[in-house]
């Protein structure tokens, strides 16, 4: 499924994947029926699927995205940033759809928001510029991170200095002052605090330093 | 802030490359037109200099017109970029103004677009000025070059076309946020521009084509009709009321449009998006429900049933999307409303209609619609290439599981359907004209085959061509401008001498549906064309499924490499091969029935040849040679084999007074010789095969007075097919009709061989060439003008045709029989005849009649019976007339001969009159006030049986007045018998327009029309309204009378032949002292009077009188051959008429309260003249028998 898709903004979802289907070799008109509906129920559109896809809203349309995908039983389906813009119930929703269909085939999601890798995840890779940075199930990675990530406040200027000292992976600012997340195996100064590390902490830690 | 935004945007237009290229492009153009032959956008004729003020208007006008596009592509862009680009909620928070924000663009883009079609005047004085001075054009063929010229037209065509044009797509993108609507807006447009254009042909709706025409063609075209070359190289554009209103119009138009767009543009609404989305409601009140179920699994198919199922479904998914499309629907409807606009017009002729038979219905529909077919092809093509990727589907599309073919034959099969439609639209239209004008004779299988086969193959090669394009150019505008492109390349290429049609994609030879001849045997060479060039079409699609873009790809080199692995495919290349095998094969078959079963020549080498004839022959056009006296023969006519075999013999008589000893001849091409055999001992001196002339040598010289035989065998035969079929429309299937020039050699030297156009002359260094030679020529008063080596012969023919037709010669038939599948003819001749005959075949009908003892027969296509009747009538009230003022009938019979519409004219040999069926046959004269012009062409034609078969000019200048002038005159008065004076009044007006007219584009020089060297415009159109004036002040019985002694002194004489003095001299005796100086200004001079009625005003009197006081205006001219026209003093009678009725209303029968001629010796006049009922109408020379440029305020409305 493409990150970015448009649809025949007058043809009805129903006709649409109808006609996917066909294309996509089904050609039993009762199994494909029977496909389509169902698809149709498990993305939920089934009470839309007369209306006209122009009217479909971001979420709908990505959900539309994954139907016409999972036509014709793919063993593998790979989604290109399925979320992007998408407000948080529309999300859910979709991240539920990719849980359930992740139970029967193999779903490669390719994102950069965090947070979905660590909810759907049960394996990643982080790849940038075309090399396999890191790869794992998120909870090892995580598990690797544990008590190496370490959080301070302090005032916008002294960031340069700090980047010298420490292994600075991120900055935040927060209330005028920089948080800053430092990787280390041992508590850099005492004003540092540790904290749980995140997946986006494993992610600027693999991408950033150099 | 205006001033920013306006800046902004010239800031902004200014660095793109398109803002240079459209000017670069239009001055080319421009530029081109003006110093090369090779573009033609009207351009200057004869005498008109190549920068003459009618010129360079036009070319502006065209390309102002055509350049829409440009102005499209500019001004509606200039609001909608801000859209397409997102940037308008930006500007929505600066504190910028509605007006300053529309304004400002509008403004800014239309300065940038004026600036564009600046490149006009740039191109043409540029042009005007290089060509002389590099030596590309003779410098006397360009005036000097005055700023001012060039300017004018700019600012009052140029300008104001860009700003209501400009106005009208701005406000369309601006409003509708659809650039879709601003293409709709441009076929509008384009509509009401065609069909000015159509209307200005009909002299009733030329003013109001004027008016409307959106970018003044019609316009300046009405300003221009009557312009000489001395006005149109002398005169600027002129402020005509014409051009003001249609301006004035126009410009209004526009301001509305912006202010109507100005009062709707809304900042807020701007910012939302325009189409009201039906957003789907409710949705988020759902709970996902979990399906538990298993996604059902199957087993996708793939077999090659599926396959084509598959197409099927993409074909009607493309294709409903198309037809769903609004701009689609808009074109289409814009086309079918032209034709339906345009039927009202189509084929008339003199204002009268014809019946809507199937094959001019189908002209009309095909001549209309063709651009709108192009113009879906190439836009849609576009589109459907591109369609996955405009919305951003393809990533899904292409990775379906289906070939790429797939998505080419789908695309492609959906614009054939799409179009398929639309010739479904057009059969239903043209029934529907059908229907409207109460025929109902449809003939489906023709609509069938010209519409479901020939267009529609037509079309399709457009579409492969389109399609090919797209897929390579790969991007979007350029593809539509390769396509102009390439539709400009093909129309030039053939002036630079690319004229085979072998390579000119998509053409073919053509050919010409009659009613008489159906397709005949045109379709063959079609065929042959639509196989070679199908073949080629598949090639390109084949090599765009190769370039077919699927899925991402990055560079030309992968792109380049990919395609180059689909080609390896073996399906791949076993249907190139097969194609390219097929393109060569056809190839081949065309070029050996067009170049070596037939000869082809392009312009140039016939030229040459035409030359290297002269310069290698001249020398013996004074040589005496021997004369046909008699013709003998037997012509064997094969119509279906297209094949024509004469044997006989021509008797030669030396007539000159020295003895002959060498015999030349000039030989067609097309006449294959089998034998030219002497009945004295004769040899080839010489044989120039490729020039076509032979040279015999006597040997015993032929004494003067002395006769002998020369025996012919000579077959006329067309195999194959041509390039182009018009050079095989003599002998068909059904309606042969040739002449004895296309079969008999010419004896001597043929001085009608030598290139005439002076131009060309020059070009391949020949001395000038006088058109005609002066009347005082002794040696040329030998000859009639019809032929240099005969003029009276006696005549018999056999001839033989198919058993299924009748075939017809000169003379009377003697005997008929039948041999076999043959039938023959024969015919004799019972006195001299002159060396001009016809041969015809059809299968025929004949309806006959009687006129006193002559037989009148006509033979006609069967459902040809419309205008029997009329022909019949006109042919005895000839007859009547002809016998009873000028002379006896020579001949006991008049036989009318239908003959198929490849030629639309009709034509006098002795006793014997062809007859196009496209002139005649099929016009319809359903309201009596239409103008007869059936019955007026018989009577011209039997005329000619007095005024060319009697009485024959010599070869030289005036000739045709004795022929073609009087068998106007004469049917002038044989229709003026029937049909009464008013209907003459607007018949005369279409021979003044068409005189007026057509000495704008006379190619030498102008001449009266004694001296008229066959200048139709001056024989025909001047020759009727000076007759016709001159039998009303003369009186036609005295006319008449002079006539008649004319033709007792000079029909049928021998050498030396009448000419127009003798002619003219006869009419000055006939005519009292008072009006001799009109046989000098009708004949002799080139004579133009500017007469006005400027006022008048009546008072009642008692007992129900009025008194009407009139003021006139007269002025009169003499023009030289160029038009420049010099005043000269009056003493002239003319027409003073007062009316009760309305003269320009042709359902009232006019009756003239007052109508005499006054004599004029000044300008100025006023009179007073007392009518006995209320008058309306007053005028000078009020029914137009003077030539005069301005009929129109020769009449003026009395007020009281």
């Amino acid at each position: 499924m493409p990150q970015e898709f448009g649809l025949y903004p007058k043809v009805d979802a129903e006709t649409l994947l109808d006609h996917f289907a066909r294309l996509k070799g089904i050609h039993n008109a009762r199994e494909r029926k029977e496909i389509v509906d169902h698809l149709l129920h498990k993305t939920n559109l089934y009470a839309f699927r007369k209306k006209n896809l122009g009217g479909y809203s971001g979420g709908m349309k990505q959900r539309f995205g994954i139907a016409q995908a999972l036509l014709g039983s793919p063993k593998l389906i790979i989604v290109d940033e399925p979320t992007a813009g998408l407000d948080p119930a529309e999300r859910n929703r979709f991240h539920n759809l990719l849980s359930e269909i992740g139970e029967n085939i193999v779903v490669i999601l390719s994102t950069h928001i965090i947070e979905d890798v660590s909810s759907l995840c049960q394996s990643m890779a982080i790849i940038n510029k075309g090399k396999v940075l890191l790869q794992g199930k998120p909870q090892e990675v995580l598990e690797s991170y544990r008590g190496k990530i370490w959080k301070r406040i302090i005032e916008k200027h002294e960031l340069p200095t700090f980047e010298q000292n420490f292994h600075v992976i991120s900055h935040l600012l927060v209330g005028g002052k920089f948080e800053i997340h430092v990787y280390s195996d041992s508590q850099p100064d005492p004003a540092f605090s540790i904290v749980e590390a995140s997946l986006e902490d494993v992610y600027f830690n693999t991408v950033k330093p150099e | 802030m205006f001033r920013t935004i306006f800046l902004f945007e010239l800031a902004y237009r200014l660095p793109r490359p398109a803002t240079w290229i459209y000017p670069l492009i239009i001055f080319l153009l421009v530029f081109g037109a003006t110093c090369s032959d090779a573009i033609v956008i009207g351009g200057a004729v004869g005498n008109v200099h190549r920068n003459a003020t009618t010129v360079i208007t036009n070319y502006y006008a065209i390309l102002s017109a055509f350049g829409m596009l440009i102005t499209s592509a500019l001004m509606s862009t200039s609001v909608y970029r801000d859209f397409e680009h997102n940037v308008h909620q930006l500007y929505f928070t600066t504190p910028i103004t509605k007006w300053s924000y529309l304004v400002g663009r509008f403004t800014g883009s239309l300065l940038i677009t004026a600036l564009v079609f600046l490149s006009l005047p740039l191109g043409s004085i540029v042009g005007s000025w290089i060509a002389p001075l590099a030596g590309w054009i003779e410098a006397e063929k360009f005036g000097p070059i005055i700023l001012e010229a060039y300017l004018r037209p700019y600012l009052l065509i140029v300008l104001p076309n860009i700003f209501f044009s400009g106005a009208i797509f701005f406000s369309l993108a601006t409003l509708t946020r659809n650039l879709l609507y601003t293409y709709v807006g441009n076929v509008v447009l384009l509509v009401v521009y065609l069909w000015s254009l159509i209307a200005l042909g009909n002299l009733e709706s030329k003013t109001l084509a004027a008016i409307l025409d959106p970018f003044a063609l019609a316009t300046i075209t009405k300003i221009f009709e009557y312009w000489t070359p001395a006005e149109a190289n002398n005169l600027l554009l002129p402020l005509d009321p014409i051009l003001l209103l249609n301006r004035g119009l126009w410009l209004a138009i526009g301001f509305l449009l912006l202010g109507f767009t100005y009062y709707r543009f809304d900042f807020s609404a701007f910012l939302q998006p325009l189409s009201k989305k039906k957003k789907v409601e409710g949705e988020e009140a759902l709970v996902t429900e979990k399906i538990t179920r298993e996604l059902p699994s199957v087993l996708p198919i793939f077999t090659w049933q599926a396959q084509l199922r598959n197409l099927l479904r993409l074909t009607i998914l493309e294709f409903k999307n198309i037809i769903k499309e609004i701009p689609f629907i808009a074109i289409s409807l814009c086309g079918l409303l032209l034709v339906i606009l345009n039927s009202s017009q189509a084929g008339k002729l003199y204002g009268t209609e014809v019946w809507p038979v199937t094959y001019k219905v189908l002209d009309l529909l095909k001549g209309n619609f063709i651009l709108f077919f192009l113009i879906i092809i190439v836009f849609y093509s576009g589109e459907l290439v591109w369609r996955e990727r405009t919305l951003r589907l393809h990533q899904i599309t292409d990775a379906l599981p289906i070939p790429t073919t797939l998505f080419l034959k789908s695309k492609f099969l959906s614009l054939m359907a799409a179009l398929g439609v639309l010739l479904v639209g057009l059969l239903l239209v043209g029934i529907g004209i059908q229907v409207s004008h109460g025929y109902t004779r449809f003939e489906l299988g023709l609509y069938f085959i010209e519409l479901f086969v020939l267009v529609w193959f037509q079309l399709l090669l457009y579409a492969a061509l389109a399609f090919a394009i797209h897929v390579l150019v790969n991007q979007k505008f350029v593809g539509h401008f390769v396509m102009v492109l390439f539709f400009i390349a093909t129309s030039v290429l053939p002036q630079l001498g690319v004229e085979h049609n072998l390579f000119l994609y998509p053409r073919t030879p053509g050919y010409q549906y009659s009613d008489m001849n159906q397709y005949g045997h045109f379709l063959h060479g079609v065929w042959a064309y639509y196989g070679y060039w199908g073949f080629l079409a598949l090639l390109l699609l084949l090599l765009s499924l190769a370039f077919w873009i699927r899925g991402t790809i990055s560079s030309a080199k992968e792109r380049l490499q990919i395609a180059l692995l689909r080609m390896k495919n073996k399906y791949w290349m076993v249907a190139a091969s097969i194609c390219l095998l097929g393109f060569g094969i056809m190839g081949g078959y065309i070029y050996y029935n067009t170049c070596v079963l037939n000869t082809f020549f392009t312009q140039d080498e016939e030229l040459e040849k035409r030359v290297e004839y002269e310069k290698k022959y001249k020398k013996y056009q004074k040589l005496p040679q021997p004369r046909i006296v008699a013709f003998q023969g037997n012509i064997d006519i094969y119509p279906y084999e297209r094949k024509v075999l004469a044997k006989g013999a021509l008797t030669l008589k030396n007539t000159t007074a020295t003895s002959i000893q060498e015999v030349h001849f000039t030989l067609n091409p097309k006449q294959n010789i089998k034998s030219l055999v002497f009945s004295l001992p004769a040899k080839i001196k010489s044989d120039d095969k490729e020039l076509g002339y032979r040279i015999y040598t006597l040997s015993q010289p032929l004494a003067p007075q002395d006769s002998c035989l020369l025996n012919f065998e000579i077959a006329l035969e067309y195999p194959g097919f041509t390039d182009s079929y018009q050079l095989t429309t003599k002998i068909v299937e059904n309606g042969t009709f040739f002449n004895n020039f296309d079969f008999l050699p010419a004896i001597g030297y043929d001085s009608d061989a030598e290139i005439s156009d002076k131009d060309k002359r020059k070009k391949y260094g020949l001395p000038p060439k006088p058109r005609m030679k002066p009347l005082q020529d002794k040696e040329a008063r030998k000859n009639t003008y019809l032929c240099s080596y005969a003029d009276w012969i006696n005549f018999e023919a056999t001839v033989s045709t198919s058993a299924d037709q009748i075939a017809i010669a000169p003379g009377y038939l003697v005997k008929e029989w039948q041999e076999g599948d043959r039938k023959y003819f024969h015919y004799k001749m019972d006195r001299p005849i002159l060396y001009f005959f016809s041969i015809v075949s059809a299968k025929y009908a004949i309806r006959r009649d009687k006129w006193k003892d002559v037989n009148i027969e006509i033979y006609y296509h069967p459902g040809h019976e419309y205008n029997l009747d009329k022909m019949i009538k006109s042919i005895k009230n000839s007859l009547e007339y002809y016998t009873h003022y000028f002379s006896p009938y020579q001949h006991k019979q008049v036989r009318i001969l239908e003959f198929p519409r490849y030629a639309t004219f009709a034509q006098s040999f002795p006793n014997t009159i062809p007859y196009s069926e496209g002139l005649g046959f099929i016009a319809r004269l359903r309201d009596p006030n239409d103008i007869d012009y059936v019955y007026f062409v018989t009577a011209h034609e039997v005329a000619h049986q007095w005024w060319a078969h009697q009485v024959i000019g010599a070869n030289v200048q005036g000739a045709t007045l004795l022929s073609e002038t009087m068998a106007e005159y004469s049917a002038l008065m044989v229709m003026q018998r029937e049909y009464g004076k008013e209907h003459m009044h607007r018949f005369l007006q279409y021979e003044l327009d068409d005189y007026l007219q057509g000495r704008t584009v006379e190619r030498e020089k102008e001449l009266p029309l004694k001296f008229v060297e066959d200048q139709q415009y001056i024989h025909y159109n001047k020759g009727s309204l000076i007759m016709y004036a001159l039998q009303d002040y003369i009186g036609e019985d005295s006319l008449n009378a002079a006539l008649r002694r004319f033709i007792q002194k000079v029909a049928y004489q021998r050498a030396p032949f009448t000419t127009s003095e003798e002619f003219i001299e006869n009419l000055r005796e006939a005519t009292p002292d008072s009006l001799k100086y009109l046989i000098t200004d009708m004949f002799e001079k080139i004579t133009l009077y500017a007469n006005r009625a400027i006022k008048a005003t009546a008072t009642p009197l008692e007992g129900g009188k009025y008194k009407v006081k009139l003021e006139l205006e007269v002025q009169k001219f003499y023009a030289d051959s160029v038009g420049n026209e010099k005043m000269v003093p009056l003493h002239d009678w003319i027409d003073v008429g007062i009316f009760a009725e309305n003269i320009n209303d042709k359902s009232v029968k006019i009756r003239p309260l007052y109508l005499r001629k006054h004599l004029f010796t000044q300008s100025k006049n006023t009179f007073e003249i007392v009518v006995d009922k209320k008058p309306l109408m007053v005028g000078i020379d009020p029914l137009n028998k003077l030539i005069d440029r301005i009929p129109e305020d020769n009449v003026v409305k009395v007020e009281f």
